[in-house]
């Protein structure tokens, strides 16, 4: 981003009354240009608020740090620097250069690398924090010759590495990976020798674009896409298994065609982590099933869920495809080195993701690797996640049986469990990545769910469900606050997998018998995608409901309720007041 | 040569984006006494964008004769001034 492009999207959008989203760069250099993209960036990621990026005191990098623990923002961006470590380790104070001074740089740096991880821990206790470690080189003080590693200047990065690591580990902390800083802004053209002596900016403006970047992506984070349609001839393998014969397909280093063997790896791992991947393929059905039967396929067979092998149109296995997985076009990429093929889905589906398989171009697929796992990236893998093909594959069955949903349902042998204000990450997960069954397609983010869950009238009731089928781990996450004779419901989720089994229902049942209120009132809005939602609610109140607070009592939600036939297991049984 | 009639409507863009809270009336009157906003963190923020817009080098030392939109002016419309 151009400084010009930076400042340009802050005036646009400096016109609004609302509050802005307060975040902090913590930092100890003059932040100048670095404060100007980081805003900027962070804006372009949440277009529907102002941003508001606060700043500390010059060279108090520890001090600012210490500040916002008394008065945290929403988000803190923190960027180290050597100078922030040891100002020996600066160019703005020209002494500590000398062969004596390595050992105590070295011990000085122990303690306060000590003190740095103290209080950033103690901030994310409150707030997320996105930390950048130095990324400017040493100054040239070390005695070494020119190419050969010094040994005070390993041991200085070693420690700057292990804290890295600590940081890391900490809860809410997510450190700037290096290798993609250094892939979008090269090291040696990071550094701004003139404007750091003069204005104590060291930065280019390339670098603090870059960085800025970083920073506001592991702050406001892109939502992970959901699947990913793969092709087989040319993609998922090398070769047109209807003409090569099952035999004559390949993906190994022998035959020149080991990035198919990596693409294959990708899925797999992906699949290992919830992302759903399905087979779009026009092949005959039989020949495609001895072919996934290859027992040196890398990305198991039972992994890939649906495998539509057919000779129609693409975009009618792609609409079979997110039917099952009951997931939109927006949410999936799709895979496949016909551009006609990918051309023929687009048009049916303009949202799709599609991305051609680079055939013969080594480079262009590893590059097209880097590109899928960022599409697809998580902070963190729970265990829910591996859950999610073995419950599509459940629920498509379910479908299939169902002729007398009753009968079906009465037979399931179904438990659900509700788990009472234990909040996880899987839960906020589930609230910013849910669109159909949502209450008000609000996204939260960390800081106000974290604050959510310190006051004492709100609550957190986390879903989890279980039949004969399959496991389908934590599925529906409500939120809201008691008072007196009301339950206000601020958020409300049931993923798409949990459909039809009457989840909803029970989670209803639940919160009028926990807190023995007689009425419910839920904040709903109606959106693009919350369809599901609507007509649950339609059911239940007999009307349509329209945007805004939405009056349930007991006697209606009694009236209206379907037999339930889940077993509920309840991890706080003894707090409900009132039988429903 | 760059043609006078776009380098003042690129530099007008430059001003109205470092010093958002001017009209586009006072921009060609702007002057680092008259625009409470203009200060030295300010300065730097004009010279990058301009560096930017224009492509061009501007020495850190010209920095203090930079007081005015019409001292920029000037020194955009010098291009032996203007390292590229």
């Amino acid at each position: 981003m151009l400084l010009f492009d930076a400042l340009k999207t802050i005036r646009a959008r400096s016109t609004g009354d609302e509050e802005p989203i307060r975040f902090s760069l913590l930092c100890g250099l003059t932040p100048l240009h670095l404060r100007t993209f980081l805003t900027a960036e962070l804006l372009q990621r949440m277009p529907a608020q102002g941003v508001d990026v606060q700043i500390g005191l010059f060279g108090d990098l520890i001090g600012n740090i210490e500040r916002s623990i008394e008065s945290p923002p929403n988000g803190a961006a923190v960027v180290i620097e050597w100078s922030d470590l040891d100002a020996r380790l600066g160019f703005r104070s020209a002494f500590g250069w000398r062969p004596n001074c390595m050992a105590d740089i070295v011990q000085s740096l122990t303690l306060r690398i000590g003190q740095l991880r103290n209080a950033l821990v103690q901030l994310a206790e409150s707030t997320p924090i996105a930390v950048s470690m130095p990324t400017l080189p040493l100054p040239p003080m070390f005695t070494a010759p020119g190419g050969s590693a010094d040994i005070t200047a390993l041991q200085i990065r070693h420690q700057l590495q292990d804290l890295s690591i600590q940081l890391h580990a900490a809860n809410r902390i997510r450190v700037v990976d290096p290798q993609r800083l250094d892939a979008v802004s090269p090291p040696g053209e990071r550094f701004d020798a003139a404007s750091e002596l003069r204005s104590g900016f060291p930065y280019t403006n390339q670098h603090a674009s870059a960085l800025a970047s970083q920073l506001a992506e592991l702050l406001r984070p892109a939502t992970a896409l959901k699947g990913l349609i793969t092709d087989l001839d040319n993609t998922l393998w090398s070769g047109i298994v209807g003409e090569d014969g099952v035999d004559g397909i390949s993906w190994d280093l022998d035959r020149h065609t080991q990035q198919h063997a990596l693409y294959q790896e990708m899925l797999a791992s992906f699949a290992e982590i919830g992302v759903l991947v399905a087979v779009a393929s026009r092949n005959d059905p039989a020949v495609v099933g001895e072919a996934l039967r290859r027992r040196d396929l890398i990305v198991p067979a039972e992994k890939l869920f649906p495998v539509e092998a057919n000779w129609g149109p693409k975009s009618q296995s792609v609409a079979r495809i997110l039917q099952a997985w009951n997931i939109s076009a927006d949410s999936v990429v799709f895979i496949d080195d016909s551009p006609i093929e990918l051309a023929e889905a687009s048009a049916a589906f303009p949202e799709l993701n599609c991305r051609q398989f680079p055939v013969d171009d080594e480079a262009a697929v590893v590059e097209l690797l880097y590109e899928l796992r960022d599409l697809f990236g998580r902070t963190s893998v729970v265990s829910d996640d591996s859950l999610r093909i073995e419950s599509i594959r459940a629920a498509s069955e379910l479908k299939s049986q169902e002729t007398d949903s009753e009968a079906f349902l009465a037979a399931a042998d179904a438990e659900i469990s509700f788990e009472w204000n234990q909040p996880d990450e899987r839960c906020l997960q589930l609230v910013n990545k849910t669109n159909q069954f949502n209450l008000n397609g609000r996204r939260i983010d960390e800081f106000t769910w974290h604050r959510q869950q310190q006051d004492p009238e709100c609550f957190v009731l986390a879903v989890s469900y279980r039949d004969r089928f399959a496991p389908l781990g934590k599925i529906s996450v409500v939120s809201g606050r008691h008072s007196e004779s009301t339950l206000y419901v601020d958020s409300w989720v049931l993923s798409c997998r949990a459909f039809s089994r009457r989840i909803e229902h029970a989670v209803l049942a639940a919160l009028f018998q926990r807190f023995g209120v007689d009425r419910l009132q839920l904040d709903f809005a109606a959106t693009s995608r919350n369809g599901p939602m609507r007509t649950c609610l339609t059911e239940l109140l007999g009307t349509e409901p329209v945007s805004g607070p939405v009056d349930l009592t007991r006697e209606i939600f009694q009236n209206n309720c379907p037999n339930l036939y889940a077993r509920v297991s309840d991890d706080e049984p003894d707090q409900c007041s009132i039988a429903a | 040569m760059m043609n006078p009639i776009n380098v003042q409507s690129q530099l007008d863009e430059c001003f109205a984006v470092a010093f958002p809270e001017l009209s586009a009336a006072e921009i060609p009157q702007a002057t680092m006494e008259s625009v409470e906003m203009w200060d030295s963190l300010a300065t730097l923020t004009l010279v990058s964008v301009v560096e930017e817009t224009f492509q061009i080098r501007i020495p850190l030392d010209e920095l203090p004769n930079l007081i005015s939109y019409a001292a920029v002016s000037d020194f955009v419309n010098c291009p032996s001034r203007a390292a590229a």
